[in-house]
């Protein structure tokens, strides 16, 4: 238990150190304690997951001493020490009158619910398919070989299974174990958990500065009970929830990005877009279409060029785990000679409808008022000046669609249409109501968002990112606008 | 008077679209709260009946490794070194395009949750590794200076160390 406590404050103060080096202001001030806290943990865990993508492939080991618990101190340390030149002035994004109660209420909600969900996983042991033969396989290998064991993340000749998975998850349940004294399943399941109310505390800060307390709070309930997330994936040591714990937020980060221009928000979703893409597959896709809707709805090109610096740093922290695998042969299971060969393509095509369907059939369906209230809502905050928030919402939703559209056209298998389309059915079956998640929530979130911002009058003045400011943003005064 | 009406208007529209949000935001409320409440409650019930199944050696028994052959990972455990690989031999009973493992054709379930319950010990598909679990199937005639580790007298769950029997 203590171990577990000193694990995380050891995550949790890098993220603090990590976002203060990135955003050149102090976190608490300038996020407030709930999103400093949140974000921080979640940065903590996306550096965690990063070096042991960069140790692992070096030969490096892989449990926390002597090398990832140091490193993990050291930003920490230099993100108490360092001083910038001159500090920046952005948005105070933690003095927000208005969001106060909102922090109070979704900050007990997130530690109520992660506390109820860590009673109810403690005791369970590995028991998915999922978890023994992918996840908490990866973990227990790094965390008892303590290395990359290439006979393991390289056995394409023994077949092991999800070789090009990356180590975000993995590394976390190793750490898990370094902090609990050996393979405990239910310390590793807590691990998770504190991840998903991070999750939670991320979504009702950033709500709450985007659409006043309310909407906060019920976004993170429709987060916390979204279809099959809290009585499926929660019970599971594997990467989809983790998947959300960064992608979700980085949408509402990015979204508050577009608003205030703020060099914090900006770091802040850098390392979010990192830690979603170094999480899963399809953790890429959706960083992509996050920070393409950000950037196509981003006012100046000076503001592009910023999102375009971010993604790159994004793309840096990837790149060690895709040229590991790639130089090793390892292909993407998605994408790879075999699914877009024209043999497999001409056999896929024809499901390309059946796929819209699946997709719709499976689609995680946060209730029925919801979505019957979700177009009434986008035209009324169309109305009231919330375009681009709704452009930028959009296009993330459409981008992350259009791409795993085209990730079952083209893995789908099967000799002929018959075996094509049963394949397809299992696939979606056994995928479809937890990739299709993020966008699920992401409209499911709309409805408060819009609502809630369209409840006030937008009266602000256009910030440098083109963005008119929010009424909760303009009444906590910024001082002026960063300019890095 | 008729710029009263006009403002009367304004405002009014103003606190009908607002009192809409705010009934938007409070059904969205609403359906989370009970969403979660139904999310909190099945997970309760799922894992109840996962921590009421058996264990083997504090690990969840998957189907297929109760009865006679609980207690066979860890035999297994105990036989072969954390650091050296092993093969894993089953029955052809499974998805025959099951095409993950050394063998096609066999219990994906069973063999990954065998890999598993070896971890570190890497998997192999080489026929001559010095380790080979046989899993629900008898080895055959054992190669000279081989030695067949038979678990609970049960001819189809044995560990053959080749090449250095202890």
């Amino acid at each position: 238990m203590i171990g577990s406590l000193l694990s995380w404050l050891v995550v949790a103060a890098a993220g603090h150190g990590l976002l203060r080096l990135l955003g050149g202001a102090w976190p608490i001030p300038r996020l407030g304690v709930l999103g400093a806290a949140s974000l921080s943990t979640l940065s903590g865990v996306a550096l965690l997951g990063v070096l042991t993508t960069i140790i692992g492939p070096l030969g490096g080991p892989t449990r926390p001493l002597p090398l990832l618990a140091p490193l993990l101190f050291v930003t920490a340390e230099a993100g108490l020490l360092v001083r910038h030149a001159s500090p920046r002035p952005g948005v105070d994004l933690g003095t927000v009158r208005q969001s106060r109660l909102g922090d109070v209420v979704t900050g007990l909600l997130s530690v109520g619910i992660g506390a109820r969900l860590a009673v109810i996983v403690a005791a369970l042991p590995v028991w998915h398919n999922d978890e023994y033969a992918i996840w908490a396989y990866r973990g227990r290998v790094l965390s008892l070989s303590g290395h990359l064991d290439p006979r393991i993340f390289l056995g394409i000749q023994e077949r092991n299974t999800h070789l090009d998975y990356p180590l975000l998850v993995p590394s976390l349940i190793a750490w898990s174990d370094a902090s609990a004294g050996g393979p405990v399943d239910g310390s590793a399941r807590v691990h998770l958990v504190v991840v998903f109310a991070a999750l939670l505390m991320a979504t009702g800060w950033a709500l709450g500065r985007l659409a006043g307390s309310l909407a906060a709070i019920a976004g993170v309930l429709i987060v916390a009970g979204m279809p099959r997330g809290l009585s499926r994936l929660a019970l599971l040591l594997t990467a989809d929830l983790t998947l959300l714990a960064f992608a979700v937020p980085l949408v509402l980060v990015l979204a508050l990005w577009v608003r205030s221009g703020d060099r914090m928000l900006l770091a802040c979703a850098g390392v979010l877009a990192a830690g979603s893409a170094s999480t899963k597959a399809e953790g890429m896709l959706f960083a992509f279409a996050a920070l393409l809707g950000a950037g196509l709805v981003a006012g100046t090109g000076k503001a592009r060029q910023q999102l375009a610096i971010a993604a790159a740093g994004v793309a840096a922290a990837i790149a060690p785990w895709l040229l590991y695998t790639r130089l090793h042969g390892i292909e993407n299971s998605v994408v790879n000679g075999q699914s877009l060969s024209p043999g497999n393509l001409r056999s896929a095509l024809p499901v390309a409808d059946d796929v819209v369907v699946g997709m719709l059939s499976h689609w995680p369906r946060a209730g029925l008022l919801i979505t019957l209230l979700l177009v009434p809502t986008v035209l009324l905050a169309g109305s009231r000046g919330h375009g681009r928030l709704i452009g930028q919402l959009a296009l993330t939703v459409a981008v992350t669609l259009a791409g795993l559209w085209l990730q079952y056209v083209i893995s789908t298998h099967g000799t002929g249409a018959a075996a094509a389309a049963e394949w397809l059915r299992l696939h979606l079956f056994a995928t479809g109501y937890r990739v299709l998640l993020f966008p699920s929530l992401l409209c499911a979130l709309a409805v408060p968002l819009l609502a809630g911002a369209s409840m006030e009058r937008g009266l602000a003045a256009p910030s440098p990112s083109g963005e008119v400011q929010s009424p909760v943003s303009v009444r906590s005064r910024p001082v002026a606008h960063v300019d890095p | 008077m008729r710029r009263l009406l006009e403002r009367w208007q304004r405002d009014g529209r103003r606190l009908v679209l607002n009192c809409f949000c705010l009934a938007v935001v409070g059904v969205t409320l609403v359906t989370g709260a009970a969403g979660l409440r139904e999310e909190l409650r099945a997970s309760s019930t799922v894992a109840a009946r996962i921590e009421a199944s058996p264990r083997d050696h504090g690990q969840f028994l998957v189907r297929g490794f109760g009865g006679s052959r609980r207690g066979f990972a860890h035999f297994a455990r105990q036989l072969i070194p954390p650091n050296e690989p092993f093969r894993l031999v089953q029955p052809a009973r499974g998805n025959p395009h099951q095409r993950r493992v050394c063998q096609p054709g066999v219990p994906g379930g069973e063999h990954f949750w065998m890999v598993y319950s070896l971890v570190p010990r890497p998997k192999t598909c080489d026929p001559k590794a010095r380790w080979t679990v046989y899993l629900g199937i008898a080895p055959g005639p054992l190669p000279p200076g081989a030695k067949a580790h038979v678990f609970n007298h049960r001819p189809d769950l044995v560990v053959v160390e080749r090449d250095g029997a202890r």
